[in-house]
């Protein structure tokens, strides 16, 4: 149950974000009117040193790709209730 | 005495049984340094156009190169070069492994395999002594008993063997050949080739060294190599999930090859993913000689499928093909689908691709169950899938059509199925989405080869989504700008030129790409570093790409003369049709962008807009004037 002025979101790890985090799915509660950067720091907090090395580079740009509800999404984007957040790496070639 | 290889090509003349060993001399190797470079070079020069791929006329190259053996990631690999009796053009198809270093150790760069034996043999080299033995005893047998029978005759378990199974002696247009069981050069038939010739496998032993001009140098870059490719996320990534790791993330993109390239999405990908094959059926990764990435599978599993292990696991392209381009969410299934190819001797890509072929075929009414034996061939029919590969090796009722391959097949079907028939020039394409990745698309289009994903280092590598680092490392071929993923404008043009010449020097040298840059660890710096040390030239980027060219220059020049047109450069029509489901849902090629992009590129290669052929200046540029003469241009 999400509380007044909380939003849930999924959150779908995918690779060795996997790896490090030990799950596939999580669900986040937060609170509304949050941003995507947001919730990566949250889940760097929660997973810790070895998650954040595989979730950005040595500069700190993000390495991974974040997808809304199947869509490419900024790190300024606003999350809402019930969108399912992907973090996974570009494909690249098989 | 040069440094890295000996420059002994072994001869074997399976009619006459004449075995000779031939040394061109250091020109020679400087000019073709190895795989298919090499290969194609005597097949250029040995064969008559229009000869039979299956008969005794047509001639099999087992190539190495000149850095071949060294102990570094990446430098284990070598190639299998012929008439392909897929497309009746040239063939060129590659495998890692343990048996070309083996080569080497027994001193030969490569083999040539010419007529045919008047009953079943095995080729054994053992260092200088070679000898074609009779194959009574493996003939009819798959690759691991083969594997198994071999060594207990020549009474040592680390012979290294590169055999086919039953499918290459059935002649299946698709059969492959394999070593340590998993490891196949996979495309092309050259397994049917071999099975055509009556020779059933060519073991070696060796027990030489590499003799390279600076030790210390490979020996450090070796050593640095394991110790960074773990920083390097795409090596990471393979050596923790294989490469079935792509599974998720093409889908998510929208570009998982699905339903014979209907959609680009399905719904139960993630059952078929490297992370879930981990967790569920993993034995453990394994790999090739001296890389310590192991980025090869080996799984077990019982039920409802027996998987034995020593077969190794499914690849991304054959989770691809047999799983998600058959609506297959099974991966127990798909990996039993993989060990059946491994043991008979089977592509899986064609195989997979050919099996939902006869799906859509079965689903438009253009087959029925009076065809398939019975079989309810639904897209999605895990059990069929299973079934149809076990009578394609064995070419049993409707396998024996899908042997011929999908173009084959169509033309005995007719018009209707020809729409369901995703191959380019003969050969079933690979596992890419051609429009989700325009240079991908372009490469099945122009590509001497036909249905082949491993013409450039692919689109999605570049675009904006790109690590910065696959981006920085494309910078020294001149590569500065990111690329939309789709599509072919005139940058992609020009980048599909650089990365072809690219990628098609690698496959000279017998390279991984795997380990190498613009994505993996190894940078084009260490590249040149590497060839240095163990060669002792003084060679560079330049002309390290100039092989590259001289290698697509020469297949071009092979294709033409095998009566190839600009015509046989072309698409599926589902691939100017648009993507029906998922992200990239609507997503099509422009016809009129890719013919446009194909008569730019012609011109930027210096090949006859009209005949498709190397003019007779590129020819010169590319030291290959030998070839004006035999192109009677």
């Amino acid at each position: 149950m999400t509380g007044e002025g909380m939003i849930k979101v999924t959150v779908k790890m995918y690779s060795l974000l996997q790896r490090e985090a030990g799950d596939s799915e999580i669900e986040v509660c937060m609170k509304e009117g949050i941003r995507l950067e947001k919730l990566l720091e949250k889940l760097c907090d929660k997973y810790g040193r070895k998650f954040k090395n595989i979730l950005y580079n040595n500069e700190g740009r993000l390495n991974m790709l974040c997808l809304i509800n199947g869509k490419k999404a900024e790190l300024e984007e606003t999350l809402k209730n019930g969108d399912r957040v992907v973090l996974m790496f570009p494909a690249g070639g098989g | 005495m040069p440094h890295g290889y000996s420059g002994k090509i072994l001869r074997v003349d399976l009619t006459e049984e004449k075995i000779e060993v031939e040394e061109p001399g250091e020109l020679f190797f400087r000019k073709y340094m190895g795989g298919a470079t090499l290969g194609a070079y005597y097949l250029l020069k040995e064969l008559d156009p229009g000869i039979d791929p299956l008969g005794p006329k047509n001639k099999i190259i087992f190539a190495a190169s000149v850095v071949t053996g060294a102990p570094v990631s990446g430098f284990c690999r070598y190639a299998i070069v012929s008439k392909s009796p897929l497309t009746g053009g040239i063939a060129d198809t590659q495998a890692g492994g343990w048996w070309a270093p083996q080569l080497k150790f027994a001193g030969y760069e490569a083999i040539i395999v010419e007529g045919q034996a008047e009953k079943p043999v095995y080729l054994w080299i053992d260092d200088g002594e070679v000898k074609i033995k009779d194959a009574k005893k493996i003939w009819g047998k798959d690759t691991g008993e083969t594997q198994k029978i071999i060594r207990e005759e020549l009474g040592d378990e680390k012979i290294r063997i590169a055999s086919t199974g039953q499918a290459g002696e059935n002649l299946v247009r698709y059969a492959c050949v394999l070593n340590e069981l998993k490891h196949a050069n996979g495309r092309l038939g050259m397994g049917a080739v071999m099975g055509s010739k009556n020779l059933k496998a060519i073991a070696v032993r060796g027990s030489g060294d590499i003799n390279m001009a600076d030790e210390k140098t490979v020996g450090e870059r070796a050593k640095w190599f394991a110790q960074n490719f773990k920083d390097n996320v795409s090596n990471d990534r393979v050596s923790e999930y294989g490469t079935a790791e792509l599974v998720n993330a093409l889908n998510e993109g929208g570009m998982l090859p699905t339903e014979n390239f209907k959609t680009g999405y399905f719904e139960n990908a993630e059952n078929l993913s490297g992370e879930r094959m981990t967790e569920e059926i993993l034995v453990k990764g394994e790999g090739c000689y001296a890389c310590p990435v192991k980025c090869k599978r080996v799984v077990k599993t019982e039920e409802p499928y027996e998987v034995n292990p020593k077969y190794g696991g499914p690849e991304y392209e054959t989770i691809g093909a047999l799983g998600s381009f058959c609506c297959v969410d099974d991966l127990v299934a798909v990996s039993k689908g993989n060990e059946l190819c491994n043991k008979y001797g089977l592509d899986t890509i064609s195989t997979g691709n050919s099996i939902a072929f006869a799906m859509e075929c079965f689903e438009n009414g253009v087959i029925d169950e009076k065809d398939t034996g019975g079989i309810e061939l639904e897209f999605g029919n895990a059990d069929a899938m299973v079934k149809l590969v076990d009578k394609i090796a064995k070419r049993e009722g409707i396998g024996d059509l899908l042997a011929e391959g999908v173009m084959r097949a169509a033309e005995k079907l007719g018009e209707e199925a020809e729409k369901y028939a995703m191959h380019s020039k003969g050969e079933e394409i690979a596992m890419h989405d051609g429009r989700a990745k325009g240079m991908v698309g372009f490469g099945y289009m122009v590509g001497p080869l036909g249905g082949d994903h491993v013409v450039v280092e692919h689109d999605t590598d570049f675009d904006e989504s790109a690590l910065d680092t696959w981006v920085e490392q494309a910078k020294p071929l001149a590569l500065i700008e990111r690329i939309e993923a789709a599509g072919m404008d005139y940058q992609k043009i020009r980048q599909f030129m650089y990365l072809q010449n690219h990628f098609s020097m690698m496959d000279s040298l017998a390279l991984c790409v795997f380990s190498f840059a613009p994505v993996r660890t190894l940078t084009m710096e260490h590249l040149v570093e590497l060839v240095n040390a163990i060669t002792g030239w003084e060679s560079s980027l330049w002309e390290l790409m100039k092989q590259g060219e001289k290698r697509v220059t020469m297949f071009r020049a092979f294709n033409v003369r095998e009566g190839f047109t600009p015509e046989d450069d072309s698409l599926p029509d589902r691939l100017y049709e648009p993507i029906k489901s998922g992200p990239l849902k609507g997503l099509a090629n422009d016809r009129e962008e890719y013919e446009e992009a194909k008569r730019l590129y012609y011109e930027m290669m210096g090949w006859d807009k009209e005949t498709g052929a190397p003019k007779k200046s590129k020819l010169i540029e590319m030291d290959l004037e030998w070839l004006i003469d035999e192109l009677k241009i």
